[in-house]
């Protein structure tokens, strides 16, 4: 029942995207009147985030590429393993940065045409990569949104978990790794008895499926202190919180949801027309390039060194824990999540059923979206929440070894964030197509 | 066939157009009037009816607002819009000239700017 829903929801998200393709391709090309951008930029980021509150990584479960895949891989096995050098995370996160950058550098979401583009793009890449690489090399290594829902989903109530250990342990097969003649072993090499929380596991179901004792199943999530389930070793992922690619991506999730939120409000504009202004040169690419490097690089370099400083400093050098660093940078993807979470509910909400009247169906205006008055509040609500469940996770990291005050320099970086983050969410959004050079 | 039909639509929505002037010099988030008028080709004022105005963000999603129209005089309106939020909009207006046909005109209403 369960793998019929899931070959379901795939079906439907391919033709849902080929759908979407078409609108974006050949549609009107005004974004509020075309499905395309109305469903890609508002309704599926905000189901994404719902469902990794609610339940889990439902979106990777029902990911229509996959299914694209399995079909082209059906004519055309690979036959390669991805190369040593990029088995990381460096090509995701790459991925990550680039579709931020084109989201603004194209202004995507004012485009049915471009945001087409990137889905084909998107699918292009899928089966280029995964038509040539064994195993579940794009899921794995290169998704910049598997990236983001496997931090997500850390968050989750739900797991695929094994159910009892001492089934696992007389176990001679391992067919949830290396799976079977029919079945598939887990694609993302992990191995459900080390198997800790939702990082890395796409909710594909191969395990379910491949254990003949069937051991695994969708459990909660017992995996919620982060900051020692990341600093534990973990099957196919090793130690994940002291992996460099893993510290990048943790950076790259808390402050680009920032710099997504700041690039739709009138200081974002201001800030970059007064940039080229200074340095005389209107090029929208540029200012957003220096945008991104100051809020990617220098930002995150500034103040995480200053709070990993002010700690040392607090705790006289005496660093019992000397894993600290790496665990309290881990206690940034919670306030990280709460501010993706916050800004795709935004437009999730406030424009819920504007998609009606593209369709031709007439809907009453006032019921089309939730008041903005309704939903800022729970944005900060949100907001408050990530920030809570930050600070507890710096406590947990430092209150055993240190003093109280210690925790000030990363709960301070944490205070920050938040009402940097408040900030942005309750200023008028710009959003223009068009404003440097005209 | 087909094209004969959408040379003729064409022809016929180029045949009126549309200009809107602001009442106040301020262009920014809250209830905005603005004075429409409705020309032929040759620049005259003409007798249109059930005039309406929509308008959108440029990001999908945001709820669109539509306007209340009052006749001024012949091919004049006063539309007063409320603009929810800040940045570019587009205007969609559509109305139904003499003879009972619908056209319809877009306008871009650029650089809404923060009530505050």
């Amino acid at each position: 029942m369960l793998f019929k829903a899931r070959k379901g929801l795939q079906w439907f998200l391919l033709f849902l995207s080929g759908y979407l393709i078409w609108q974006g391709l050949f549609g009107p090309q005004f974004a509020p009147k075309n499905l395309s951008t109305m469903f890609v930029w508002v309704h599926y980021r905000g189901i994404l985030v719902i469902g990794l509150i609610l339940m889990g990584n439902l979106l990777c479960m029902g990911c229509p590429l996959v299914l694209a895949r399995n079909i082209l891989r059906k004519i055309s096995p690979p036959s390669r393993k991805w190369p040593q050098q990029l088995q990381n995370r460096y090509p995701a996160i790459f991925l990550f940065c680039l579709v931020l950058f084109l989201y603004e550098a194209f202004d995507l979401w004012a485009s049915p045409f471009y945001t087409a583009i990137l889905l084909i793009g998107v699918f292009a890449t899928i089966l280029l990569i995964d038509g040539i690489f064994t195993k579940g090399t794009f899921c794995k290594y290169v998704c910049p949104v598997g990236h983001f829902n496997f931090l997500g989903s850390l968050f989750s109530p739900f797991e695929i978990k094994k159910k009892r250990s001492s089934v696992c342990l007389s176990c001679t097969t391992q067919d949830c790794l290396h799976g079977s003649p029919q079945r598939n072993g887990c694609e993302l090499d992990l191995f459900m008895p080390n198997k800790k929380g939702n990082f890395g596991c796409t909710w594909c179901l191969d395990c379910i499926q491949a254990c003949p004792h069937d051991n695994i199943g969708f459990g909660i999530n017992e995996n919620l202190h982060v900051e020692k389930s990341l600093s534990q070793l973990s099957s196919g992922l090793g130690k994940l919180s002291a992996r460099r690619d893993f510290q990048f991506l943790v950076i790259l999730f808390c402050f680009g949801a920032i710099l997504n939120a700041f690039g739709m409000v009138g200081p974002a504009y201001k800030l970059q027309i007064e940039l080229a202004d200074l340095v005389g040169w209107k090029s929208e690419v540029f200012t957003l390039f220096v945008l991104f490097v100051v809020f990617l690089l220098v930002a995150p370099w500034f103040l995480i060194k200053t709070a990993n400083k002010g700690t040392q400093l607090l705790s006289k050098n005496n660093n019992p824990n000397k894993f600290w660093k790496e665990k309290l940078l881990v206690s940034m993807i919670p306030i990280g999540f709460s501010i993706w979470v916050a800004h795709y509910l935004f437009h999730f909400l406030t424009g819920v059923f504007t998609f009606f009247p593209i369709l031709g169906i007439s809907f009453p205006v006032q019921y089309m979206g939730v008041p903005e008055s309704v939903v800022s509040p729970i944005q900060v609500a949100i907001i408050f929440i990530g920030l809570f469940y930050s600070l507890f996770l710096v406590r947990n990291t430092l209150a055993s070894s240190f003093k109280k005050r210690v925790m000030i320099p990363w709960m301070t970086l944490h205070f920050i964030l938040a009402i940097f983050s408040i900030w942005i969410m309750n200023l008028p959004m710009e959003m223009r197509g068009t404003f440097i050079g005209g | 066939m087909v094209s004969g039909c959408k040379q003729q639509t064409a022809s016929l929505q180029n045949e009126y157009k549309v200009h809107y002037s602001l009442k106040s010099n301020k262009l920014s988030v809250g209830e905005t009037d603005f004075h429409f008028k409705v020309s032929d080709s040759k620049g005259e004022m003409v007798e249109v009816r059930d005039f309406l105005v929509e308008g959108n963000m440029t990001h999908p999603g945001m709820v669109p607002v539509y306007g209340e129209s009052k006749k001024i005089d012949n091919g004049q309106y006063l539309v007063t819009m409320d603009l929810t939020m800040a940045g570019d909009w587009i205007l969609f207006i559509s109305f139904k000239n003499a003879e009972g046909q619908i056209i319809k005109k877009e306008l871009p209403l650029n650089g809404v700017g923060s009530a505050f």
